[in-house]
């Protein structure tokens, strides 16, 4: 079995470093960026292929046995949170709406203080490995697995095409590789690295990217401020008169809209965090509470510090890429699409050996985030449904594992057909929708079971149920879906994302549900309270 | 209102550091809600330059403290939690 794992590797390994330089060749790229993108590559694949070794348990391929300290988990933790969105879809929103990038920066980083103080210390007390075994321990667990179970997949579904779709566009950026081509390599990797490694492996994958990705944006900022004579006032005035809207661009498009609008994303970005699964998983990956708090001052720190960055990469790739026709298509668009401004930035201010550098620490931050959320959504197809729903009697520890990676490949080729679909979206705001699913069903039973002992099983599946179908509705129905990719004229639901609308709803049903409940059969919907 | 309480005290009786809890993350919203409500009632205010004749507005400062923010109230959080339980 290790001599097979080792060869396959080894075999993707070479695949995968092979056809980029043969592509490259072909497109006449630059050996520096490639050279420094398959050392990256390559780099996470042997970490892999260590941790695979280790990773033996379930505990192991799920929490990386509890074992991981504080201050690591924390780092990894900020690799959760920084993302292609962060990296690249940001700087590309900037260019393209000016401030919009900047709101969606501030509100991101609200997102997990928040769940630090209200959400993850009581989590810890009640789950295992999932925010499902949390909500077990006080409401009847069949139904609130599989509950869980689906409304983990579609969030991590929204949050990986975000993913798939940024790599994508960089794989073609880099190597003139066709898009789908990019798209299978990466599902190819994806699968890989989550099969082999599982938690162990993507909590050391976030680590080195999440080290990585930091010094590359403290250097593309360090840059681009020198490139100003290290004056702010003085790249934001660039940006300005760049930018065709000139001073019109520091005023956010996405509040321009009705009050509802802006309410609605405003509440998206801050309370999504506090729902996302693979964020949650996190804080069971540590052996006390007291390493969670450590973990959780680490991770802040750096993506908040990540964020802030964004005020200057983002200006700046909007000053200096954006008013630079070598980085624009005929159309005067950023060439490679939007997403790929950071890209650019890095060549204009480094040549090809930043851009390599910072292109590879992309792609890595990509498969480190795409590795973490697959593994949260394989957990909750073997975890939640096959061991304790499906195969409650036969489940073994081992065939646990199988029935993981056999869903990890399902997701991965999943991906890849939705990764084609929404290929010319900006990848900032696709997270977006997978917060406002969260923020409907996840967080409300989230909130609910921590904080209201009067909550009942049924009640939670009506909230639960209400709020998932009424946000995934409603993003087809609004301009996400219906006019961005279907190519409607207009939405037939105006607000995007429609969480103002969705969220209430789903507390309220589950908070109605759950009263008429306990009235009609009150002894035998009594649920223990939460005790320490 | 009556529930609020019930809840706190709940809460506090398992976990010292809930009532902080609570505290960080009302502090939080408001600076965020800040924010954001001040595009909402009067976006001009948001986009006038800092001082006159520059580049940076009053929002790419406000945004930037939100941020700052998040890291001070992080930090205060955890170090007050971590006093509290290790009593």
């Amino acid at each position: 079995m290790p001599g097979s794992l080792v060869s396959l590797l080894a075999g993707l390994a070479l695949a995968g470093a092979a056809t980029p330089a043969l592509a490259a060749d072909a497109a006449g790229m630059n050996p520096a960026a490639v050279t420094m993108f398959v050392a990256i590559v390559l780099t996470t694949l042997g970490i892999t292929w260590w941790a695979a070794r280790r990773a033996s348990s379930a505990d192991q391929f799920y929490a990386a046995g509890g074992q991981i300290s504080g201050f690591q988990n924390g780092i990894a933790l900020a690799g959760d949170m920084i993302s292609a969105g962060a990296l690249l879809g940001l700087a590309g929103l900037i260019c393209a709406s000016g401030f919009d990038g900047l709101i969606f920066a501030v509100g991101y980083a609200t997102g997990l203080p928040f769940v630090v103080f209200l959400v993850a210390e009581r989590l810890r007390k009640l789950g295992r490995y999932t925010v499902a075994d949390v909500l077990a321990t006080r409401l009847s667990e069949t139904p609130i697995r599989i509950f869980t179970a689906v409304a983990t997949l579609v969030i991590v579904m929204f949050y990986l095409i975000a993913q798939m779709v940024g790599a994508g566009q960089l794989i073609r950026l880099l190597f003139g590789l066709d898009y789908l081509y990019a798209q299978i390599l990466v599902g190819a990797l994806m699968i890989c690295y989550v099969m082999f490694g599982g938690m162990v492996a993507t909590t050391w994958v976030q680590i080195v990217k999440a080290v990585l990705l930091l010094s590359a944006g403290i250097a593309i900022s360090l840059l681009v401020l020198a490139s100003f004579g290290f004056n702010y006032n003085a790249l934001v005035a660039r940006a300005i008169a760049v930018h065709p809207k000139h001073e019109g661009m520091m005023m956010p498009q996405v509040y321009a809209g009705s009050v509802w609008q802006s309410l609605s994303l405003g509440m998206t970005l801050m309370l999504g965090t506090a729902g996302l699964p693979h964020v949650l998983m996190r804080f069971f990956t540590v052996p006390d509470a007291r390493a969670a708090r450590v973990s959780v001052f680490w991770a802040v720190m750096c993506q908040s510090g990540f964020f802030a960055l964004i005020f200057v990469i983002g200006f700046g790739a909007l000053a200096i890429v954006a008013g630079d026709p070598a980085y624009l298509d005929a159309k005067g668009a950023i060439r490679g699409g939007g997403n790929m401004a950071t890209v650019h930035l890095s060549h204009a201010l480094g040549g090809d050996t930043l851009m390599g550098l910072v292109s590879a620490v992309a792609f890595a931050t990509i498969l480190a985030v795409v590795a973490g959320l697959t593994l949260t959504g394989a957990s909750a197809v073997s975890h939640d449904l096959y061991a304790r729903i499906l195969g409650r009697q036969s489940a073994t520890e081992r065939s646990e594992i199988r029935v993981s990676r056999l869903a990890t490949v399902g997701l991965g080729l999943l991906s890849v057909l939705l990764g084609i679909a929404f290929q010319s979206q900006n990848v900032a705001y696709m997270i977006s929708l997978a917060y406002a699913v969260s923020c409907s069903s996840t967080l409300p039973l989230l909130i609910l079971a921590l904080y209201w002992g009067g909550l009942t099983t049924r009640g939670a599946i009506a909230g639960g149920v209400t709020g998932l179908v009424g946000a995934v509705l409603l993003t087809v129905l609004g301009p996400p879906v219906w006019v961005k990719v279907l190519g409607n004229a207009a939405p037939i639901f105006p607000l995007d994302p429609p969480t103002i609308v969705t969220m209430p709803l789903a507390f309220l049903t589950a908070v109605a549900v759950s009263v008429m409940d306990r009235r009609r059969a009150p002894a035998a919907a009594m649920a223990p309270a939460v005790s320490g | 209102m009556s529930m609020d309480r019930t809840m706190m005290r709940g809460a506090n009786d398992d976990l010292p550091q809930a009532r902080l809890g609570w505290i960080m993350a009302a502090i939080q919203t408001l600076i965020y809600a800040g924010f954001v409500g001040t595009f909402i009632a009067s976006p001009e205010t948001m986009t006038r330059p800092i001082a006159p004749g520059m580049g940076v507005t009053v929002a790419t400062v406000f945004g930037l403290l939100c941020i700052l923010s998040t890291m001070v109230l992080t930090g205060t959080y955890v170090l007050i939690a971590n006093r509290l339980t290790a009593r």
